[in-house]
């Protein structure tokens, strides 16, 4: 082996070390390929690489160990397979989601010195990123969107963790906009893919009685509910596969729909009316140009041939899910959307728009991905301390990385790399403290709610009411006027192995509020409650801040274009509200997933 | 279903077909050129020349050519031994769209510093430093740069007509409240503006602010109307100057010349003198062409498409009037280009080029301003000769294979650049980057 070099440049001990860690790759995708490849020729001596999704043709720009014939093969075990030869580190593949408890406990992750983050989402992300913090492993996160990439290197408990700042999250509309009055075209778009779609080929969902709609319109309210059981009663028509019924279908949907929207005259004091598109005919000459925007009279042929197709697939595939590399799905989306923002007199978009924003791709590139990988793979020297002739680096004199906007370099930095930040002390996650519960088999079925809920009073001190949640599923499971389930076993309540249960102080006393309690359940030998040792500070309830100014407008009038963050990129923005980080952990989690590669 | 999809999304269609007829260069057999090689045969470059030191040296194993193929069968790749003598001579080069030089022969270096060829990206790497270059005899520029702040372009300090006769057919004076509530920003702008002007008020964002605050409570007394907040928080946009020339297209046109030999640039060149006569032309209004584009605004669909109509108008008016002058001005210019021009004139940049592949002066230049970057710089340049005299044995290899993390970083950003250059879309940087490893650190000089 020619390791004389690796051995010059790290110095032996170092080199030993790097032979024997065993390292973690989450995602074998745009970063992941790359990344796998530096750790590989970096020698590290064990790279377990997990990665639930399988090859697509639109990976081939970008994921180079992945050609033509593996599409649809597991990208794990392709990726590892693709590297093996000139591999001199041993490579195990899982093709499975992270997140998977039986599979991945958390005694599994702590066989590994580090974890490479190289994710396209956010709940995985937040997942690792809460495992990291509870083995205080470190962590090397990272994304990238077209040109723009990042790394952040984690360290828990001595520099801010993935969640220590506010994650942008997708726009989310009122039900009402979506389904009375959409204004914009991306209105028609959500209709389109989450209910029109979803509803004749999908689920068979129904509006609950107390789903918020946005609206106090009780006309309008109404109106919604019979809409959505009408289209139920549709799609019962789409399973019978009766071609000469989609006629029906359309005038449903685009006209006498619309006709019952127009009777609600509240709606358009203020708004322009929507136009029922009568009269209209097939005529089957589809336009197969995807990037340009369609006449009215192609979108209509697009929807038929379209529906022709999902009807035709339905029976034997049972239900059919919106995929915007499906072309069924999408031209169905597409098209359906278009008519409607014909019909409310709204913009139409080419298909080739609207897979972008209903499949909410973002943008990737292979250029990108390489260089963040290449960040990645070094920072990992420095924050495994393997770099010769190095003192071991205080965490906060380590370097977190972003890419410059690939548009806006005039302030002649490539990259910006920030040090490193200490915790956010109001971080929903890594301000919390956090401890392992093992329980047996025979406790989940003994063990009743309460009694967690008592011991964990009494060991923590909570001086009065508290409350549970199942962070895993989002559920409250008793807090001060919710104590249905307190007689209930742990596992009546579903509380089972990788459970993850945040207990809160809901007494907020002068003295401040006893700070909140995060547990992740084990499965184990232990009887009993016997919760983990761990200090919960008071804490003080503290004031907001005020919010930074931006200085975007001000600089146009100077002529020149220098955007806020780029000026000082130690800066950051931490989050101003002063909720409770239990509070705050709900919100952040119900927000949907915005996709990085 | 396209394999570049995800990527379309950045530089469009056009921007890929610029990339895949591309011909590109490389020049050396390093681990560094191969990593380089498949970043650029990924998003679908397929002109490749590959120019290697001598015959024994190879690309390392698993990057190899045939591997390389199997990522894009109609990658076309085209290799070639060094030859003194026939690439001596500047007239080998001159079919290249761009050269990337990562030999550490200093011998070959030596001879391509002496002539005068088309743009190189000039690039090394050792252990944990690297530093890219980019070098041009002329300045690069840029149509499409996608600047991701781009500020509404709505000339409401002299709109151009129709635009004018919009604005003015409107009287805000003879509306009723709902009619009100329903105007797009730009039109409360306009009018807020004109009335502060009639009354000799020195106009500035915050008097504009507290008019139209005024407005708003005089309309809608305690009420929160959304197209009057959004007239508030863009009134910067009332002090717009449309008929100064902004400092990006100022740039551009001063470092035009007259006869470039880059093919972009002969156009580019064509495209900014007939900007000059557009704006002599009278009916320019002496103001840039217009690009039509205007942000999304709360109002009725009816305004708010009127509006955009008269944007368009004259849009497709300016538009006219500049192919028109660019027909008669210069040859050869495809419509698609004016227009791509036209409608980005705004943010056209320009990029100054290190002029000749980095020299020991170059490093002490760099000294005053950076010292730690000129360490790095003068370390890889000298470096290269060290390596030569020793030249590529097993063992050296294996020293790259070992480092590879800086050599991947490396790649990754000189084939961005490449990318970037070749498409003339996004803004390369200006012009030579130094990354130091150990510190983790990027550096920027100008050359």
């Amino acid at each position: 082996m020619a390791d004389a070099s690796a051995v010059r440049l790290l110095g032996q001990e170092n080199y030993e070390r790097l032979r024997s860690s065993r390292v973690l790759l989450v995602g074998a995708g745009g970063i992941g390929c790359e990344l796998l490849k530096n750790l590989v020729l970096m020698g590290f001596g064990e790279i377990h690489i997990v990665d639930l999704d399988i090859i697509d043709l639109s990976n081939l720009n970008r994921q180079f160990l992945f050609r033509q014939r593996d599409i649809k093969q597991a990208k794990a075990t392709t990726a590892a397979r693709a590297i093996e030869h000139v591999s001199n580190s041993k490579l195990v593949a899982h093709q499975a989601n992270i997140m998977d408890v039986d599979q991945f406990p958390l005694a599994w992750f702590s066989q590994f010195s580090i974890f490479f983050n190289a994710l396209d989402n956010l709940e995985a992300r937040r997942y690792v990123n809460q495992i990291a913090q509870y083995l205080r492993k470190p962590l090397l996160e990272s994304g990238t969107a077209g040109f723009d990439g990042y790394i952040q290197p984690i360290i828990p408990g001595a520099t801010e963790c993935f969640d220590c700042t506010t994650k942008e999250t997708p726009k989310t509309f009122p039900v009402c906009t979506i389904r009375s009055t959409p204004s914009q075209p991306i209105h028609c778009i959500v209709w389109a893919k989450n209910f029109l779609f979803s509803q004749l080929f999908a689920s068979s969902g129904s509006v609950s009685a107390d789903e918020d709609l946005g609206t106090d319109n009780i006309e309008e309210i109404e109106r919604i509910r019979q809409e959505t059981n009408e289209l139920h009663e549709l799609q019962e028509l789409i399973r019978l596969g009766d071609k000469t019924r989609i006629n029906d279908i359309f005038e449903k949907v685009f006209v006498k729909d619309i006709e019952k929207l127009l009777a609600i005259e509240e709606l358009w004091k203020t708004r322009e009316k929507p136009t029922p598109l009568y009269n209209f005919k097939f005529d089957g000459t589809p336009n197969k140009n995807l990037n340009t925007v369609w006449a009215i009279q192609e979108q209509i042929n697009a929807f038929v041939l379209a529906i022709e197709k999902l009807m035709q697939r339905l029976p034997s595939e049972n239900q059919i899910e919106f995929d915007k590399d499906d072309p069924d799905t999408l031209l169905f989306v597409a098209a359906a959307a278009n008519i409607r923002a014909s019909i409310f007199n709204l913009p139409l978009k080419s298909v080739f728009d609207i897979k972008q924003i209903a499949g909410g791709i973002i943008p990737a590139i292979a250029t990108t991905n390489a260089i963040i990988a290449g960040l990645s793979s070094l920072a990992s020297l420095r924050v495994l301390n393997l770099l010769k002739d190095q003192n071991k680096a205080n965490p906060t004199e380590l370097n977190m990385a972003f890419t410059a906007k690939a548009s806006n370099m005039s302030n002649n930095r490539y990259l910006s790399n920030p040090q490193l930040a200490p915790p956010n002390p109001r971080c929903p996650v890594c301000s919390i403290v956090r401890g392992v519960l093992t329980l047996s088999q025979n406790d989940f079925e003994t063990l009743r709610l309460s009694d967690l809920v008592n011991a964990a009073q009494k060991k923590y001190s909570y001086s009065g009411e508290v409350s549970v949640l199942d962070k895993s599923t989002q559920r409250l499971l008793a807090d001060f006027d919710f104590e249905d389930l307190l007689d209930k076993t742990l596992a009546e309540v579903n509380v089972a192995r990788g459970t993850i249960l945040l207990i809160s102080d809901e007494q907020d006393s002068e003295d401040g509020i006893r700070a909140p309690v995060e547990l992740y359940v084990e499965q184990g030998e232990s009887a009993g409650i016997r919760l983990p040792d761990l200090e919960v500070p008071l804490v003080k309830t503290v004031a907001a801040e005020p919010d930074g100014t931006n200085s975007e407008e001000d600089a146009f009038m100077q002529g020149e274009i220098i955007v806020g963050d780029d000026k000082n990129p130690k800066k950051r923005h931490l989050d101003e509200t002063s909720e409770s980080p239990a509070k705050k952990a709900l919100k952040t989690e119900e927000e949907h997933v915005v996709i990085l590669d | 279903m396209d394999k570049f999809d995800r990527q379309l999304r950045l530089w469009g269609k056009h921007g890929q077909q610029v990339l895949s007829k591309a011909q590109i260069c490389i020049v050396g057999s390093t681990l560094l050129a191969s990593e380089i090689l498949k970043n650029l045969v990924l998003p679908g470059a397929t002109k490749f020349h590959l120019i290697k030191e001598n015959s024994y040296v190879k690309l390392n194993s698993f990057l190899n050519v045939e591997d390389l193929k199997s990522l894009n069968e109609s990658a076309d790749f085209e290799e070639e031994i060094w030859d003194a003598d026939l690439m001596g001579n500047q007239e080998y080069w001159q079919h290249f769209d761009l050269i990337i030089l990562t030999t550490r022969k200093k011998l070959l270096r030596d001879k391509l510093t002496c002539l005068s060829i088309p743009p190189m990206l000039v690039c090394s790497w050792n252990e944990f430093d690297g530093y890219v270059s980019f070098v041009s005899q002329e300045p690069h520029f840029v149509i499409e740069s996608h600047r991701q702040h781009k500020f509404p372009d709505l000339r409401l300090d002299k709109p151009p007509q129709p635009i004018l006769d919009f604005y003015e057919s409107i009287k805000p004076s003879q509306l009723n409240q709902e009619q009100l509530s329903s105007l797009p920003f730009a039109v409360i702008i306009y009018h807020v503006l004109k009335s502060l002007n009639r009354s000799h008020v020195k106009v500035n964002r915050s008097s504009l602010r507290s008019e139209i605050r005024k407005l708003h409570n005089k309309v809608m007394p305690g009420s929160e109307c959304l197209n009057f907040i959004e007239a508030e928080r863009y009134s910067y946009l009332g002090l717009q100057n449309s008929q100064k020339i902004p400092d990006n297209v100022l740039e551009c046109i001063s470092l035009a010349s007259p006869e470039p030999a880059v093919t972009f640039n002969s156009m580019f060149t064509g495209l900014v003198s007939s900007l000059k006569e557009y704006l002599k032309h009278p009916s320019s209004e002496r103001q840039l062409p217009l690009s039509g584009v205007i942000p999304d605004m709360e109002s009725s669909s009816e305004m708010y498409n009127a509006i955009q109509k008269a944007y368009l108008r004259r849009a497709a008016k300016d538009l006219n009037l500049f192919a028109e002058i660019a027909a008669s001005h210069t040859t050869g210019i495809p419509f698609s280009h004016v227009k791509l021009f036209c409608n980005n004139v705004q943010n056209v940049r320009a990029v100054k080029t290190a002029v000749r592949i980095p020299t020991e002066e170059d490093c002490s230049s760099v000294e005053k301003s950076n010292p730690a970057a000129a360490t790095i710089l003068r370390k890889l340049i000298n470096s290269n000769a060290d390596i030569e005299a020793t030249d590529l044995s097993c063992d050296k290899s294996q020293i790259e294979l070992r480092y590879y993390p800086a050599c991947s970083l490396l790649a990754g950003i000189v084939a961005q650049e490449a990318v970037k250059i070749v498409t003339h879309q996004f803004v390369p940087n200006e012009n030579t980057l130094i990354y130091d490893g150990k510190a983790g650190q990027v550096y920027t000089a100008k050359l």
